[in-house]
């Protein structure tokens, strides 16, 4: 049936009729209902804000729960002893002594120095011709990568500072009773040039 | 849809207000507190029901069937008469039908008719719709309203031709 098709006309008039009557409306309280709308939407704001507060202390809650379980559980402090060896200035400097033999890569004695030690294959020409002193050397620093190696990589005749495996030589350690002797003043590094210089004049006034 | 706001509550409130409470009036007296209620839960909803109107009549309808339980406990319990007296329609400037003696033939149909031709009438429901609210079909909906018009203008013993020839000129 459609919306009106089977009223009669005399029906459509009274219809009519009847639609021009108005509801009764007035004790309807528009403004009451407005401000208790309003009620409603600040309650339930603060509601919404009291539901993240609630959140956010809950979080904070449980991470102050887990951190305190943490605290309990972990294991206490450990001592853990690190043997660390210091090296001290010594009172003589070194760089006037021949170096000591430490090892077998780091053999270097004196072109006029007698040697009874088995010699090494990297020591024995060392000894016998000091004029390839410079390139025993070279070949040994160059095993062991060190402060020498990286101040050789320049060249051959490049600078060479000899100081710098002063701190891989083990040195005698100073006493805490004994006040420490003064400190030596450094000498200027030398060359390798001026080295090879000396080196040469050493071996030819040895013989 | 978005939860609704204060401006579309009234405007809701104006264009429906008087129909719902109208709608309401037929199962209990305090309609307009039913329909207050109403339309606070409609501005509580936090979604918004596509066919407003269509809810807020059907929330009326629910809402005004409990009331009117409510109301017939306290009246038994304390003796009172049913109806309150509250005027159904704004009174006319001597012009169209009486308003009390139209609320008069409207209270005294069966309220399945009754609430039809005031969800159609004022309420400007389609039979569609009065169907879906009421649970019946649409042509159920219809025989209703036909019904129940024919009914009130028997009652109010008014034709369109003797009220036009009965009006002064």
């Amino acid at each position: 049936m459609g919306e009106n098709e089977e009223l009669s006309a005399e029906l459509k008039a009274f219809e009519a009729e009847l639609a021009a009557l108005v509801p009764e409306d007035e004790r309807l309280d528009r403004a009451r209902l407005l401000f208790a709308a309003g009620q409603a939407s600040a309650r339930r704001r603060m509601k919404s804000v009291t539901r993240r507060l609630c959140a956010a202390l809950a979080a904070a809650s449980t991470v102050a729960l887990a951190l305190l379980v943490v605290l309990l559980v972990r294991p206490g402090p450990q001592v853990k002893i690190v043997r660390q060896i210091v090296y001290v200035a010594s009172p003589e400097s070194e760089v006037d002594r021949p170096m000591e033999n430490n090892g077998p890569g780091d053999s270097m004695p004196a072109a006029n120095e007698p040697t009874d030690a088995p010699a090494s294959p990297l020591r024995s020409p060392m000894s016998e011709k000091p004029g390839l002193l410079a390139t025993m050397l070279w070949g040994v620093r160059d095993n062991h990568a060190g402060p020498i190696h990286r101040a050789g990589v320049g060249g051959l005749l490049g600078d060479w500072n000899l100081f710098d495996d002063r701190d891989r030589r083990p040195q005698p350690a100073v006493s805490r009773d004994t006040p420490p002797p003064p400190m030596p003043e450094p000498k200027t590094p030398k060359t390798y040039r001026v080295l090879l210089e000396e080196l040469s004049e050493t071996a030819h006034a040895s013989g | 849809m978005d939860r609704i706001g204060p401006e579309k509550l009234d405007e809701l409130l104006r264009r429906h207000g008087g129909p719902l409470v109208l709608y309401a009036r037929q199962w209990c007296d305090a309609a307009e507190d039913v329909v207050q209620d109403v339309f606070l839960r409609l501005f509580q909803q936090t979604i918004v029901p596509d066919k407003i109107v269509g809810w807020l009549y059907r929330a009326v309808r629910n809402r005004a069937i409990d009331e009117a339980r409510g109301e017939a406990r306290r009246q038994r319990r304390e003796g009172l008469v049913a109806s309150n007296g509250e005027p159904w329609f704004k009174p006319t400037d001597g012009e169209g039908l009486d308003a009390p003696a139209v609320a008069a033939a409207l209270e005294a149909l069966p309220i399945d008719q009754r609430e039809t031709i005031v969800a159609r009438l004022w309420g400007g429901l389609s039979f569609g719709q009065i169907a879906e609210l009421t649970g019946t079909s649409s042509s159920t909906a219809a025989r209703r309203y036909q019904l129940g018009l024919a009914t009130m203008r028997e009652r109010l013993r008014v034709t369109w031709v003797k009220t036009k020839n009965s009006r002064p000129n």
